[in-house]
């Protein structure tokens, strides 16, 4: 395990030699909350109501929270995996005295980290200052509800993007799998339109497919969000589970097929 | 004795000779990089069906946006539509031709700008036509089809029509320009490409929301210093409108992007410093 940590650190370390690229992190996310800002609070505004029990603050802010969220989770994990196989440096890897799965997550784990917490230090406050603080929904237990349901969607997150990188290995180019599961997760997770403003077929199917149970911790606004955060739990261990025993299926059968040519 | 004669015969071009001997190059440089594109039937395939599947994602989001809002300053589903369509095709034609625009940041950092830099044809020209996307073809055709949807929902006469390709142009030329300049970052910053990418996503992101809800002083700036609304929303008003001012702005914006990116570049190659990097070109 502690290989596998000072590999998340190493992670941590490597972002901090570079802090414009942290900069930038800190400005491209509050951006896109910013323009959301915008939408919403004029579309609000228009239409001089709330929409299912959301106001412009409630929607705001989930959108915000998925596009932090974004950074702690695993889309990035799908390029490294998928350019490792293509420049051939996947193989050299799979030699090396650790899991080569399990080193590509806490890597990844740590790249992720300070783009958040940069992020999240510019975000919040402009949060707060155009929405006039939190939603009034907010409350200490949907927080840390919240935060358990972030942790099993980062997990969720994890499977989905190492189990669409791994096809790298038997055809050229994965990277369709990606576009679709990506943009799956953008309208289903809430990117642009929260949850609870889907048509309720849409919101079925978000609440148990894998594409939405990345991004259930955008809810903890929603009126119902008490009620059926433990549902939302179990269906992310259910995913976990499944994407943990594929994963480990699709990954042995990678490694007989690989052959590799000296050089 | 040759090298003179053959200097003199250079110089004895025409400008029009001259154009179309660069217009002729680079259209060799898009045919060869979509040949090579082509090459691996499987993966173009995929990446062009890929990214059809991608765009729809943006068009199902709008159109749940106005399914729980209604019509929102004469923006609604239809509408959303058009811009998705018109933004997808300026893009697929921006960047299946002329992607070296993106790609400049990465010729920087990794040393080979300096086999563009040293090509006997027009620099700007040559650096767009360096290198294609598959996956933009996706977004062409993409575009195609929702244009046409949209111009069927919309009712759009054939003067609507012909000023909706005649914004096709100006549009992409903006969209190559803006590339442009945020890859010129990498003169700049080494290994900037993240940054590039995303300062791009600057303009492209708020292009792709419906602009009517875009007011005041946000309009102005998203139309004047960052040109979003002017690829996305502003092109789709105009056609709807039959809005001859506005198709005026669209082209104006386009002159004006041009000749920044223009100016950018030229102070960065005086930036550039080679890496001297040696390698076999194939």
């Amino acid at each position: 395990m502690s290989k596998y940590l000072y590999a998340y650190f190493l992670s941590v370390k490597e972002a901090l030699y570079y802090p414009k690229k942290l900069q930038t992190s800190a400005i491209i996310v509050p951006f896109r909350i910013l323009m959301m800002l915008v939408i919403y609070t004029y579309a609000f505004h228009y239409i001089g109501r709330s929409v299912n029990g959301i106001d412009v603050a409630i929607a705001v802010w989930s959108i915000a929270i998925y596009h932090l969220l974004l950074y702690m989770q695993f889309r990035g994990v799908f390029r490294t995996i998928d350019e490792e196989v293509r420049k051939g440096t996947f193989e050299l890897q799979l030699n090396k005295p650790y899991h080569y799965l399990a080193y590509k997550f806490w890597e990844q784990f740590g790249k992720g980290l300070l783009n958040f917490v940069m992020s999240a230090v510019v975000a919040v406050p402009i949060l707060l200052l155009f929405t006039h603080g939190f939603p009034s929904t907010t409350s200490t237990p949907r927080f840390l509800y919240a935060l358990i349901l972030a942790a099993g969607g980062t997990m969720v997150s994890a499977g989905l993007y190492i189990l669409i990188a791994l096809p790298s290995l038997w055809i050229n180019d994965a990277r369709p799998f990606f576009w679709v599961v990506d943009k799956a997760i953008l309208i289903f997770g809430g990117a642009y339109i929260p949850l609870a403003l889907l048509p309720s077929s849409f919101q079925t199917f978000a609440s148990l497919t894998p594409f939405g149970a990345p991004m259930f911790a955008t809810q903890m606004f929603n009126p119902g969000f008490l009620s059926s955060w433990p549902m939302l739990l179990i269906v992310q261990l259910f995913w976990v589970a499944v994407f943990f025993v594929l994963i480990r299926i699709v990954f042995s059968k990678a490694q007989k097929r690989l052959s590799i040519n000296g050089g | 004795m040759e090298a003179n004669a053959l200097m003199k015969r250079t110089s004895q071009k025409t400008t029009l000779q001259k154009i179309y001997s660069e217009l002729s190059v680079m259209g060799k440089y898009i045919r060869i990089n979509l040949a090579a594109a082509a090459e691996l039937r499987i993966s173009f395939l995929m990446q062009v069906g890929g990214m059809i599947i991608n765009n729809v994602s943006f068009v199902v989001v709008w159109l749940l946006f106005f399914n729980a809002f209604g019509t929102i300053n004469g923006w609604s589903g239809k509408e959303v539509i058009g811009l998705q369509g018109f933004l997808a095709l300026t893009f697929g034609i921006a960047f299946a031709f002329f992607n070296g625009s993106r790609d400049l940041e990465l010729f920087i950092n990794n040393g080979t700008f300096d086999s563009i830099l040293l090509t006997p044809k027009n620099l700007y020209l040559r650096i767009l036509t360096v290198t294609a996307t598959t996956s933009a073809i996706g977004d062409m055709i993409f575009g195609i089809l929702l244009s046409g949807i949209y111009a069927y929902m919309a009712h759009l006469s054939l003067t609507q029509v012909l000023l909706l390709v005649s914004l096709v142009p100006p549009v992409a030329t903006i969209l190559i320009n803006f590339a442009l300049i945020t890859s010129c970052i990498g003169f700049y910053m080494p290994d900037s490409a993240q940054l590039s990418q995303d300062a791009f996503e600057i303009i492209f992101g708020p292009s792709m929301y419906p602009s009517g809800m875009y007011q005041g002083i946000v309009r102005f700036a998203f139309l004047v210093v960052i040109p979003s609304i002017a690829v996305g929303g502003l092109p789709v008003e105009a056609v709807a409108n039959l809005d001859i001012f506005k198709v005026g702005i669209v082209w104006v914006l386009a002159v004006a992007w041009f000749l920044i990116a223009l100016f950018v570049l030229r102070r960065g190659v005086r930036r550039y410093e080679s890496a001297n990097l040696t390698g076999a070109r194939v």
